[in-house]
């Protein structure tokens, strides 16, 4: 939790493990409580939480920051509070909103270099925009590293998914490796996705120094839904869901 | 001539003309609105009332003088519907601060327009949501359900900003104007805006940039004609002229 109360978690590994499925589901399972606000997150380029959570994802960060550019390029001049202020509102502007729940795209991840002031800029709208929730979920790309490091600072619980392929777990030994330098979350945790049962995950070599969270169910229903371009508040399936509450409760969440 | 006289000028026939309709007036009242304690978003479904924003005309634009008698110190005009009267939906918008100054001058007069600029923004009221676009000179405003119960109304939020500017000590008068009678409304006051844009621009122009180059120049038209322009113009031309002489010496 940071200063302001807000938990956000990460949810990071390797690409195709499911972790814009585990995104969803979690978004879906904070904002379950009507008293509690959720702003989801889509810092993968692809943008697929947002069919996950049936928004658009149709304006991004990255599109506010090259319409900036281009401006900025073809001769706009303004003082930088000015620009923080036009940030600010096209940021907010490009948040869907339904009722307790907000989504934001990226789009493509930052560059630093020409444009540090603007990416700076951004990073502290957005920082300050997710202060006001009571939860962020960032859906990741592979690694964290690329993702917006402002709200990245900000992460206080740190969510790492993996199948059970053994390339997945020694991605989710990586970033983990990788997060501890950068990123001084208070919990974090690994939920396997697309388990079968008990004696499947006993099968697998753990990660040693990332406590397993628990595992979530290979599910048709999920398979349909992504197959029909539904979303996840189109899926009815108990056990996933049960189960993610337990993998939640061993973030004390 | 005066930096905003037009503008002024412009804006008081704005207001002859909106004497017979739904006009109230208020006097500020000492601010004292809960904090929102630094949580500055409102969103869609805890709003009561949406004011402007990206699907509403909205025009938001700030006008000071130095001349006495312009400006009527504590006084907050409402043109239209007041916040509960507009409970549950999503209205045009236009925000006017009149501000009189004391002691603004070529040298000063950026940073004191800075300061003030900046005061809508530090606004912490509970339930009050800004976003505001110097590009669009626009302010999208959101007003919370339990805001708006509590009885949060435009004079509510017009002593908040009188206070903040009274706080200033270049500052000795301050009024506000808003407007939620209709789009028509607040797009006429839209060119008034666009024309305190450009002058600002301007003085930020003549301000912040090292080189000017007054042939090639949009705002030239503009510089020739108000007096601070032209002083700020002259001041930052001896700057040059002394830096000059320096670099050569």
């Amino acid at each position: 939790m940071n200063d302001t109360g807000t938990i956000v978690f990460a949810v990071c590994g390797k690409g195709g493990v499911g972790k814009t499925t585990v995104s969803a589901a979690l978004t879906r399972f904070l904002g379950a409580d009507e008293e509690k606000t959720v702003l989801a997150i889509d810092a993968d380029p692809a943008i697929g939480l947002a069919t996950a959570l049936g928004f658009t994802g149709s304006k991004t960060v990255d599109g506010i920051r090259l319409e900036l550019i281009d401006g900025l390029e073809r001769g706009q001049t303004g003082a930088k509070e000015d620009l923080a202020q036009q940030l600010d509102y096209d940021v907010f502007a490009a948040i869907e909103e339904r009722e307790n729940l907000s989504f934001l795209a990226i789009g493509r991840p930052e560059k630093e270099g020409c444009y540090c002031k603007v990416n700076s800029l951004l990073r502290d709208i957005i920082g300050s925009i997710a202060a006001n929730y009571d939860y962020v979920v960032i859906d990741g790309e592979a690694g964290i590293e690329q993702v917006n490091r402002r709200v990245m600072e900000r992460v206080s619980h740190l969510i790492v998914v993996s199948d059970l392929s053994a390339k997945g777990i020694g991605v989710a030994e990586t970033i983990a490796a990788v997060s501890a330098d950068a990123v001084h979350f208070e919990k974090a945790g690994l939920i396997i996705n697309r388990v079968r049962d008990d004696h499947e995950l006993s099968m697998v070599r753990l990660p040693a120094g990332l406590p397993v969270l628990g595992w979530l169910p290979e599910s048709d229903n999920v398979r349909t839904t992504d197959m029909r371009g539904g979303n996840i508040y189109d899926i009815n399936d108990v056990a996933l869901f049960e189960r993610l509450r337990a993998c939640l409760q061993g973030l004390g969440i | 001539m005066e930096l905003f006289e037009k503008e002024l000028s412009r804006l008081a026939e704005f207001m002859k003309n909106m004497e017979n309709g739904q006009m109230t007036r208020f006097t500020a009242l000492i601010p004292s609105w809960p904090s929102g304690a630094g949580r500055n978003v409102v969103l869609a479904d805890n709003t009561g009332v949406e004011l402007g924003g990206p699907s509403a005309e909205s025009t938001a634009f700030m006008l000071w003088t130095g001349e006495p008698g312009i400006v009527t110190n504590g006084r907050i005009t409402l043109i239209g519907p007041d916040i509960r009267e507009c409970a549950g939906k999503t209205v045009p918008y236009a925000r006017i601060i009149l501000a009189e100054t004391t002691g603004l001058d070529e040298e000063n007069c950026y940073d004191r327009y800075r300061q003030m600029a900046a005061l809508r923004h530090v606004l912490d009221l509970k339930g009050y949501m800004i976003r505001a676009s110097s590009r669009y000179m626009s302010e999208w405003v959101r007003v919370s359900r339990d805001a708006v119960k509590s009885g949060f109304t435009f004079q509510v939020l017009g002593s908040a900003l009188i206070g903040r500017f009274a706080a200033l000590d270049f500052v000795s008068g301050c009024e506000v104007i808003f407007v939620t009678s209709s789009a028509e409304h607040v797009l006429s006051l839209k060119p008034i805006a666009d024309d305190a844009m450009m002058l600002i621009n301007a003085m930020n122009k003549l301000a912040v940039e090292e080189d000017h180059d007054c042939a090639a120049c949009d705002f030239s038209k503009a510089c020739n004609e108000i007096e601070l322009l032209k002083k700020i113009r002259e001041a930052r031309e001896h700057q040059g002229t002394d830096k000059g002489g320096r670099d050569h010496e």
